[in-house]
């Protein structure tokens, strides 16, 4: 038994640890998840912002191009100068990819970085239509610094490398188109390249620094949300034991209310009963004397018929005899009175079970009772569900007395009888049995209710216990009965309920109650516990 | 061919086309701006037939201007910048303002007039018919021809890396050695971007040295 229980503690252990890696896992898992939400939203609030964005950028390229160099002369002539074409024209094509890719696939990978090689683009262009003048570099810093905001380090390697390989290229080309010079050195290049990094550097530090607290903050919201869920299910628990316990408390104001009424009919019934019983008994004595009378008086007349004696109205009295059959009469009437005798025992037997069913202590004070007479008693009450569906064999050992609450237990009793009742019913066209056994052993009172009904369920084992949960069509059970019975006898009692099924060969309850009183149980385990 | 990779075949043929496109651009761009103007031939000594008023002894610096043109912006702030950062005792300046047929003074005194201007000791002329232009065989605006104190010629052509470039350049580079007195050798020359000061349909005057 130790054995078996270290297993069954190392068991529950290791389920434990499993159910909190699990715990752990999901949680990790929704962070992940929240993260990844909250990332794919900022990209593709960033992607819209660099829409709008390159548009101004496209028509304040316009603007300029309008403003500094609208045409181009040839003596007295103009036209329009080409860098507005290519304000209008290249401008405008650099702009419209990455606005219908921010509009049309807002957050995806391929937008971002077409955004990035964009935006460095058009710093190029920009370089580039003005003499490759220093100042205008800086809308490459700039650029780099608003890629920032997506929080994506990838996104300046893409700029950087465009960046780069734009310089790379004209610098050795036209070194005048982005540096304002005839020649260049690839030095110079270096020298562009390395400032860009050196932003980078600094932005990929605080990207990966801001991408860690987003992390962070992911995984506080998805530990809060577990929290919330956690109180949540919780809530519903305790509302559901709040309602449980409130049918329980109705359930036990229905039973009491209808034990008070079934109290006052059964004394109502005990005193007629009684004259009734007394009365028929006195008949039935009477009836006696009355049958040694006549037979006496038969007796002399046969004794004056045999001597001759005319007997005045003879003919009269012996077709009255022959009419009423005085032999059936004496014959059939004490049987008569035995069977009302023992129908009226029975009355009052089966009023009494009621009363002591119904009136069986108080609700709030333990008595001192004994476990077979109130499961005779409750047998009794329940005789009109079982009878017709089922044989009760009762085998009562010695068992002492027992500090509890008498109509609580009574309620577990009846409980587990109209069960029983009901599961053979549902099994049995014909009649079943129910077997009910008590003993005591190791300080324990046991007592076991067997039916050969249809058996549970192996699904459903797991929560017959469970308030309001039932297999019976509607109206038939609660599903209140063994979910108090299981509070009664375990809460209340310290004892414990547990059950073997085979389906189709029906189940067996077996119930362990401690001699002790429950409030020395209490004790006890403290006790240990603190040990 | 599902739906979605007829989506992505599609957007990467856009993609591809886009991308030619701003390269396409690019080169057209860089072509325009690598492309010089007609630079003309210069005459070797400072003509006496000039109504350039040229002062005694001093390096002179004609700038030819077209009154309008966008790119001959960059060339004046480059000079701007050639003249400040180069010592040189005595240097003449001047500019003359092509007015092509049809247009006024009031037509050349453009934003590149008051920028002009704004140069210490530009003297600056308006050329109504063309004729200095042509005697200094100007072409293009920003073109630039600079003379010694003997009135030879040291350097004729722009002084920018590439049209409405500003930036040091070779043409740059040799008008400040010729201010600053350094070249004592041959003329240099150098590419000249900007707006041409004549239009196809005028012709150039008999006296001057067209390169057409």
């Amino acid at each position: 038994m130790n054995q078996l229980n270290a297993t069954s503690k190392s068991i529950t252990s290791q389920t434990s640890m499993d159910n909190n890696l699990h715990a752990s896992e999901l949680l990790m898992a929704r962070a992940d998840e929240i993260f990844r939400a909250q990332r794919q939203r900022r990209s593709a609030r960033t992607d819209r912002m660099f829409a709008l964005l390159m548009a101004c950028q496209w028509v304040m390229g316009v603007l300029a191009a309008i403003w500094i160099s609208p045409r181009t002369w040839t003596g007295g002539t103009s036209e329009i100068h080409v860098h507005l074409i290519a304000a209008i024209a290249l401008g405008g094509a650099l702009s419209a990819m990455p606005i219908f890719l921010a509009l049309r696939y807002p957050g995806s990978v391929l937008t971002r970085h077409m955004i990035a090689v964009a935006q460095m683009l058009t710093s190029a262009l920009l370089i580039h239509l003005t003499g490759g003048r220093i100042e205008t570099h800086f809308h490459v810093f700039g650029s780099l610094a608003f890629l920032a905001v997506y929080r994506d380090w990838r996104v300046l390697m893409t700029a950087t490398a465009v960046i780069a390989v734009d310089h790379l290229i004209r610098g050795m080309f036209w070194p005048e188109s982005v540096y304002g010079v005839l020649t260049a050195t690839p030095w110079r290049t270096l020298e562009h390249a390395a400032w860009v990094i050196f932003e980078d550097i600094v932005l990929i530090h605080s990207i990966l620094n801001s991408v860690k607290e987003m992390k962070q903050a992911s995984f506080h919201t998805a530990q809060l949300e577990e929290t919330n869920e956690r109180i949540e299910t919780k809530a519903a628990a305790r509302a559901k034991e709040l309602e449980s316990a409130q049918m329980q408390l109705l359930h036990s104001e229905k039973l009491a209310a209808v034990g008070g009424l079934a109290a006052g009919i059964a004394h109502e019934i005990n005193t007629p009963t009684q004259f009734v019983g007394d009365n028929v008994r006195a008949c039935r004595d009477m009836f006696g004397d009355l049958e040694r009378m006549i037979g006496a008086y038969q007796s002399s007349l046969a004794n004056l018929r045999s001597v001759g004696t005319t007997i005045p109205d003879d003919e009269q009295l012996t077709s009255l005899e022959a009419e009423v059959d005085l032999d059936y009469i004496f014959e059939d009437a004490p049987q008569a009175f035995e069977q009302t005798l023992e129908g009226v025992d029975r009355i009052r037997s089966i009023v009494s079970a009621m009363k002591n069913f119904s009136h069986g202590g108080s609700a709030d004070q333990k008595t001192t009772l004994n476990i077979n007479e109130a499961i005779t008693n409750t047998l009794t009450v329940a005789r009109n569900e079982i009878k017709y569906v089922a044989d009760v064999r009762l085998e009562l050992g010695e068992i002492p007395d027992f500090e509890g609450y008498l109509s609580e237990l009574n309620q577990v009793f009846l409980n587990l009888f109209v069960n029983a009742a009901h599961a053979i019913s549902d099994a049995n066209p014909e009649r079943g049995a129910i077997f009910v056994q008590t003993g005591f052993a190791n300080e324990e009172i046991e007592i076991s209710v067997t039916d050969t009904g249809c058996g549970i369920p192996e699904d459903v084992q797991s929560r017959i216990f469970e308030p309001f949960f039932t297999t019976k069509e509607v109206g038939r059970g609660s599903g209140q009965g063994l979910a108090i019975a299981y509070q009664i006898v375990t809460e209340r009692h310290g004892g414990s309920i547990t059950f073997e099924t085979a389906a189709g060969r029906g189940t067996t309850f077996v119930i362990k109650l401690p001699s002790r009183p429950a409030s020395e149980n209490v004790l006890v385990a403290a006790e240990a516990n603190s040990a | 061919m599902t739906h979605s990779k007829r989506g992505h075949t599609g957007l990467a043929v856009l993609l591809l086309v886009w991308g030619i496109a701003i390269l396409a651009g690019t080169f057209y761009l860089m072509d325009y701006s690598g492309t010089p103007g007609t630079r003309g031939d210069a005459v070797e000594q400072w003509p006496t037939e000039t109504t350039l008023e040229r002062g005694p002894n001093e390096i002179s610096i004609v700038m030819f201007v077209h009154p309008q043109c966008p790119c001959t912006h960059s060339t004046l702030e480059t000079l701007n910048r050639i003249l400040a950062h180069t010592v040189a005792d005595d240097v003449g300046l001047y500019f003359v303002f092509r007015i092509p047929p049809g247009r006024n003074v009031v037509w050349a005194r453009s934003s590149l007039w008051q920028k002009a201007r704004a140069l210490p000791n530009a003297k600056i002329y308006f050329d109504m018919d063309g004729t200095e232009t042509e005697r200094f065989g100007a072409r293009t605006s920003g073109y630039i021809v600079a003379y010694d104190q003997s009135g030879h010629l040291r350097f004729c052509g722009g002084i920018t890396p590439a049209r409405n470039h500003e930036g040091s350049s070779i043409g740059g580079d040799a008008l400040a050695e010729v201010i600053s007195g350094k070249c004592h050798g041959e003329t240099m020359m150098s590419a000249v971007f900007g707006c041409p000061l004549f239009g196809p349909d005028e012709v150039c005057h008999e006296s001057a040295q067209c390169d057409k």
